[in-house]
């Protein structure tokens, strides 16, 4: 077992290596750069002296590896800097948006999972007659629409017949546990609902799949109540592949959060990114992309490790 | 079996749907919290004053003002009620609550930057300058005194002689006196307006290009600024080098008067703040203004609260300004008409066309302001590249692109979104008169067939019958303005032309790095090149295409006409430099004139490199509890005191 993870975080690290490389290459081949994002305001240009001043105060003008191994030593070592745009230390910003993002997914994969689950199960249970028909269109409209259309439609569809709109300003649990859930439950509906197509769907083949299982027919036979047999026999054990998909839905609700908080004006760590994206904020984006892909990687382990502990046939050799 | 599946899955769907029903009605139900709105400030008690109107003068550099009055600084809502300005459909004035703005992106341009930015309106609210234009006036009904009690020129208009006002201080409180700056609480003297005068003249190493180019632009000739009271004195002399006609509308346009030690400490301590925009700047800001910043959250929002020691007394009547960030358009909409803010609308980034159409049709209340922005939208080509290398090709897309067609393309239900326009701002009395330049080539409505046709012409003599250039492209910012601009232009080239574009939609780093290295084909802009940005004289519209002062980049003031085909560049910037010179500092302005217009028919004719379209307007939306709101015609970057008389009617 210690063994299996040590393993596992040593890939982890070469994972978060390679994506720290890709992520600094990408950045400097891409178009733009963040030097012209500061200078050039509407309607500016200026000159090229000025330019490679900014340049070398940036630490720019330094050769590229030089560049790359300076980020990852700061990397390393927790001393992340400021952004090149606005001189903001990068780690406090963290400290404050990450919570706002782990909320959110959180509530999304909770949405995903209360939704997917039930859907698939129900699916399932009424395989090939209206229900399943109505409940797989509800389903695959979830995965088949994107998930910032569902989004606007909320936000335009409340102001038109609640006036309501998304709160402006993030309130946290603690100060209002209310106004916090009204907070995040809208965008956590809009994206869990592409969540639970891919789990739902998943459900729906492993219960049924299981439902055909021999031991289902047997709890059957010696007279165990029915909601006994679905959910402590068949539930359990058609879960088990849902689960791979959940550790997978973590890695896609983080990518669905870079528009719904951009809409939802959440100040979570995914409209950081975005916001230093479109400035070509070099540390601020190679540091929260390499932050994200260890989250990745280390949630990934835990689910992993879950597998042992839901089945105990499992092993980790 | 099946039956009793069944059964267990009506109770799965039931409570499933109570469950829905109730996370629905608790997310759905009314916010306990909502944005709290400070209690108001008492109205102040002071003895009303007579009725008063700010004098005006005639907005001629050389025009000697009268001395301004003072009246409004004991009773400022009889001022406002008896304003000139002032709108009976307004309602009273009342005291109390915050006005909630929003806009596209964080505030960029931290510090006070002699416009370029949209930003200036808010960030300026913690300063004055010495002059100002009445935020509910027009900006060509002249300029008053902000910071001066009174102010004379000479007779040769080189010497500005200002008496400061008494008992005007620095803010008591901020974000920088916390980090240690010196010169809060003291009063404004001399020796503050000599250091912020001279410090824009000569804006220190590193500073932003856009500052530093328009402190040279537009202070480069102060020559001296003298105290003959002494430092601590009241009286402040700005000797000039020369006579320029712009250069009192300039002293009008938002130069912060700052205390010196404060200023001084800025440049040692964030030097930052000038040479790449740190945002902080924004909370780092001190001065004399109605607004001091309080709290800057990147992407959330940044507020103010009134300076409790501000100089005219019982102003400004709100307890603060709150502006958000609010990226996307529909959540700003939805915003706004739910109540969230006060006011959609920031520089270019108002409402949109279907927005300005369905707050008309379906939220009476709300008013849609149509905003007479100075940005110009237009299409430039880069004649160092082909095809647009040849003059002929970019003659024959001047002829073709259809004006008129472009003002039908913008129109939003009863708003008229762009509006024709010939290089200088169509309010200007200096511009040419609109229906003079509709019948110049490429603007006559009437022979739109004919130039079409000629266009066609000359592209078939250039490129064969019938054939146009494949994968010509046109790099698109995605910002709505821009975009706006590229997806009609990719319709008048199919359709006008037969000319299909290769369009790439790219983000602003992008394209202003294509712009700044002269490697974009075609690139729609919409910007304030050949308008007035700050003030209503001509000259403010010219410099910005001056090849020594200028921020546009040669491939946009490029001479392309065939006669200057092959020739040296710089001669003819030089001789157009000369021309521009000579309007600024000619003193009979019934000479000026013909000249400005000549300039105007010059520049867009022969040298500007790309199509002009029309004048962008802007619609800016207003909550009905919002009111005092005006926005001037001209200049839209100068509304430097805009927020000054707003107020919250609740």
């Amino acid at each position: 077992m210690t063994e299996y993870i040590l393993r596992r975080l040593l890939l982890g690290v070469l994972t978060a290596f390679l994506v720290s490389i890709l992520v600094f290459t990408l950045l400097r081949i891409a178009p733009g750069d963040v030097v012209d994002a500061i200078l050039g305001g509407e309607g500016e240009v200026y000159s090229d002296e000025v330019r490679e001043a900014l340049r070398e105060q940036l630490g720019l003008n330094r050769p590229l590896p030089i560049q790359y191994f300076t980020f990852m030593r700061d990397f390393v070592t927790l001393q992340w800097g400021e952004s090149l745009r606005n001189n903001t230390e990068i780690w406090p910003q963290i400290q404050k948006k990450l919570p706002i993002t782990l909320e959110l997914s959180v509530m999304t994969l909770l949405i995903s999972i209360v939704m997917g689950i039930p859907i698939g199960t129900l699916m399932a249970l009424y395989r090939d007659t209206w229900v399943d028909y109505l409940l797989r269109v509800f389903s695959l409209a979830g995965l088949s629409i994107p998930n910032f259309w569902t989004a606007t439609m909320i936000i335009l569809g409340g102001a038109f017949f609640l006036n309501w709109s998304p709160r402006l300003e993030y309130i946290s649990p603690f100060e209002d546990p209310r106004a916090n859930f009204v907070m995040f439950f809208w965008p956590a509906l809009a994206a869990g609902w592409v969540g639970q197509a891919t789990q739902a769907r998943m459900m729906r083949s492993t219960m049924l799949e299981v439902l055909r299982q021999d031991y289902i027919r047997t709890a059957h036979a010696k007279g165990l109540r029915y909601y006994v047999v679905v959910y402590r026999h068949a539930l359990k054990n058609a879960l088990l592949p849902v689960i791979t998909i959940i550790g997978i839905t973590v890695a896609l609700i983080l990518g669905g959060t870079v528009i719904i908080e951009t809409i939802f004006q959440l100040p979570g760590l995914s409209r950081y990114l975005v916001q230093s994206l479109q400035n070509w904020d070099y540390t601020v984006v190679q540091t929260v992309v390499l932050f994200l892909s260890i989250w990745i990687v280390l949630s990934n382990l835990v689910v992993d490790l879950a597998y042992g502990w839901l089945d105990p046939r499992i092993r980790y050799d | 079996m099946k039956l009793r599946y069944s059964r267990l899955a009506s109770r799965m769907v039931i409570t499933i749907i109570a469950a829905a029903a109730l996370v629905a009605a608790v997310a759905c139900g009314e916010d306990p919290t909502p944005t709290p709105v400070p209690t108001s400030t008492p109205s102040p008690t002071n003895t009303p004053a007579a009725t008063n109107t700010p004098e005006m003068i005639e907005p001629t550099a050389t025009a000697v003002p009268e001395v301004a009055t003072d009246a409004f600084r004991e009773d400022w809502v009889n001022y406002l009620k008896t304003h000139p300005g002032y709108q009976a459909e307004w309602g009273e004035p009342q005291y109390g609550g915050v006005v909630r703005l929003s806009g596209p992106a964080n505030p960029t341009r931290s510090q006070i930057t002699l416009g370029w930015s949209a930003f200036i309106n808010l960030s300026f609210e913690a300063h004055n300058s010495l002059l100002m234009f009445d935020p509910w006036l027009e900006q060509d009904d002249g300029v008053f005194c902000d910071l001066c009690e009174s102010w004379e020129v000479s007779e040769d208009g080189k010497t500005y002689t200002f008496k400061l006002r008494d008992n005007v201080q620095f803010h008591s409180e901020g974000h920088a006196k916390d980090m240690g700056a010196p010169g809060f609480g003291t009063e404004l003297v001399c020796e503050d307006v000599k250091h912020s005068m001279e410090w824009f003249a000569s804006p220190p190493e590193g500073t932003v290009a856009s500052t530093a180019a328009a402190g040279k632009e537009k202070m480069g000739h102060l020559d001296e600024v003298t105290c003959p009271d002494g430092p601590e004195g009241k009286t402040v002399v700005l000797n000039f080098a020369m006579f320029r006609n712009p250069t009192t509308g300039w002293l009008a346009s938002g130069i912060a008067i700052w205390d010196k030690d404060y200023r001084e400490w800025m440049d040692a301590e964030h030097p930052a703040v000038q040479s790449s925009g740190e945002e902080l700047g924004y909370l780092l800001d001190m001065g004399t203004g109605p607004q001091i910043p309080v709290s800057w959250e990147p992407e959330v929002v940044l507020k103010s609260r009134t300076n409790p020691n501000y100089w005219i007394k019982g102003a400004p009547l709100v307890d603060g300004y709150e502006f958000y960030p609010i990226l996307d358009y529909n959540t700003k909409f939805t915003s706004f008409i739910t109540g969230k803010i006060d006011h959609a609308g920031h520089g270019s980034s108002g409402l949109t066309k279907a927005q300005v159409k369905q707050i008309q049709e379906s939220y009476p209340d709300y008013t849609v302001h149509e905003v007479q922005y100075n940005h110009i939208s237009q299409l430039p080509m880069n004649p160092f590249r082909p095809p647009f290398d040849e003059w002929k090709v970019r003659w024959a897309v001047h002829l073709a692109l259809d004006r008129q067609a472009w003002l039908e393309f913008n129109k939003a239900g009863t708003l008229n979104m762009a509006a024709h326009n010939y290089y200088l701002h169509r309010a200007s009395p200096w511009s040419w008169p609109e229906e003079e330049f509709l019948k110049f080539p490429g603007w006559r409505a009437d022979q739109k067939d004919a130039d079409i046709a000629e266009a066609n012409r000359i592209l078939d003599e250039v490129f064969g019958p019938g054939e146009r250039p494949k994968d010509t492209e046109m790099t698109i910012w995605t910002l709505l303005s821009r975009r706006e601009i590229g997806v009609w232009a990719l319709d008048q080239f199919r359709e006008s032309l037969g000319w299909e574009l290769d369009a790439r939609f790219v983000e602003v780093g992008e394209w202003i790095q294509k712009r700044q290295e002269g490697t974009f084909v075609l690139q729609p802009d919409a910007a304030p090149m050949h308008g007035m940005g700050y003030i209503p004289d001509p000259s403010d519209g010219f410099f910005g295409a001056h090849s020594k002062t200028g921020t546009r980049p040669d491939a946009y003031v490029r001479a392309w006409k065939g006669e200057n085909e092959g020739k040296e560049l710089q001669p003819e910037l030089d001789r157009i430099d000369a021309l521009i010179e000579a309007q600024d500092i000619e003193t009979d302005q019934a000479i000026r004139l013909p000249a400005v217009r000549e300039l105007s028919k010059y520049m867009i004719e022969e040298r500007t490199t790309g199509v002009f379209l029309g004048a962008m307007n802007v619609a800016w939306g207003t909550a009905p509890r919002l009111q005092g709101t005006h926005f001037y015609r001209l200049g839209t970057y100068s509304q430097q005191r805009l927020y000054d008389r707003w107020w919250i009617n609740e």
